[in-house]
């Protein structure tokens, strides 16, 4: 069984759902598979909206879909290094 | 006066320069990964390695009011304008909070509101302590105490005895900050004190070296 997700492998395991579904998923199937209760995927997701990591973009028929910005691609790019600099420092 | 600047100064002012652009090297490397996580331990980590390069600069600054006592009378940064003791407040709270914020660093997940307050309380009152007596030694004694008790905290409070390279880095690098605080006026004769200055920058730009690694 895996052990509980810090936040930074949350936040890494969401951006990877929306990355891997060519960069555009619709909120619950995001929720869905990002494997969080409701609650917590809501204060997860705000986070990410407000930080600049996804953004919201509606499509022709008024269908709302989830990107990743730069900020979102940048946090994936880096995100074994930092673990491993958090690792090596003991933070 | 002189028609060069002393020696003495010279290599102090160049030793001060060197620490304080890696500490601040170090604190810029880090930005990135901080910006991106807003992780408590990075931030910590950072923030004590910024600190420190300050206290280098404080350390230079009264190094210098001692230097310019003993060599021009005249030299308006003298003892009695108490900017010694100014000094000495600052580079004994930056660095006691320096040694704080590595230790926060490591133990942040365990750390309430009010440890932070406590922090800084603590390195105030230490920080006028010393002040009022005019004596780095006593910054020396204080921080050397601060210094064990973060140690021993560090080596036991993550649940792991062992002593990791990092923690022997960290060591190192407060050990010698010590060092370099014990023999910040020791007078011409002291021929140890340049090869303690080249390990001080040495072990630092090894720290430097090990973060640049994690965050290209």
């Amino acid at each position: 069984m895996n052990r509980k997700r810090d936040r930074l492998a949350v936040i890494f395991d969401i951006l990877r759902v929306i990355r891997d579904h060519h960069n555009s998923i619709k909120p619950t199937p995001l929720l869905r598979k990002s494997n969080l209760s409701s609650k917590r995927f809501t204060e997860y997701y705000s986070e990410l909206v407000s930080k600049g990591f996804v953004k919201e973009v509606r499509d022709e028929y008024g269908r709302n879909y989830v990107t990743l910005t730069d900020k979102g691609f940048q946090y994936l790019a880096k995100y074994d290094l930092i673990k491993k600099f958090i690792t090596e420092f003991e933070l | 006066m002189p028609p060069f600047p002393e020696p003495d100064f010279v290599v102090e002012l160049v030793f001060a320069a060197v620490m304080f652009v890696l500490c601040y090297a170090i604190y810029r490397r880090t930005r990135e990964s901080y910006e991106l996580t807003k992780h408590q331990g990075i931030k910590y980590f950072r923030e004590s390695f910024l600190l420190f390069g300050l206290s280098y600069v404080m350390s230079f600054l009264l190094s210098l009011t001692m230097l310019s006592t003993e060599a021009f009378d005249f030299f308006p940064m003298r003892h009695d304008f108490g900017l010694s003791s100014i000094f000495i407040f600052l580079m004994s709270y930056f660095s006691t909070l320096a040694i704080f914020y590595l230790l926060f660093s490591s133990l942040w997940k365990k750390l309430s509101d009010k440890s932070l307050l406590v922090g800084h309380s603590a390195a105030a009152i230490l920080s006028f302590v010393a002040a009022f007596t005019r004596s780095h030694v006593i910054v020396l004694l204080i921080q050397s105490v601060v210094l064990v008790i973060a140690a021993a905290s560090t080596l036991f409070a993550r649940g792991s005895k062992k002593l990791t390279a990092t923690k022997v880095t960290y060591l190192l690098v407060f050990g010698l900050w010590l060092v370099n605080l014990w023999i910040i006026n020791p007078g011409p004769d002291f021929a140890l004190k340049p090869v303690l200055e080249v390990a001080s920058a040495v072990v630092l730009l090894i720290v430097y070296l090990r973060v640049s690694k994690w965050t290209k």
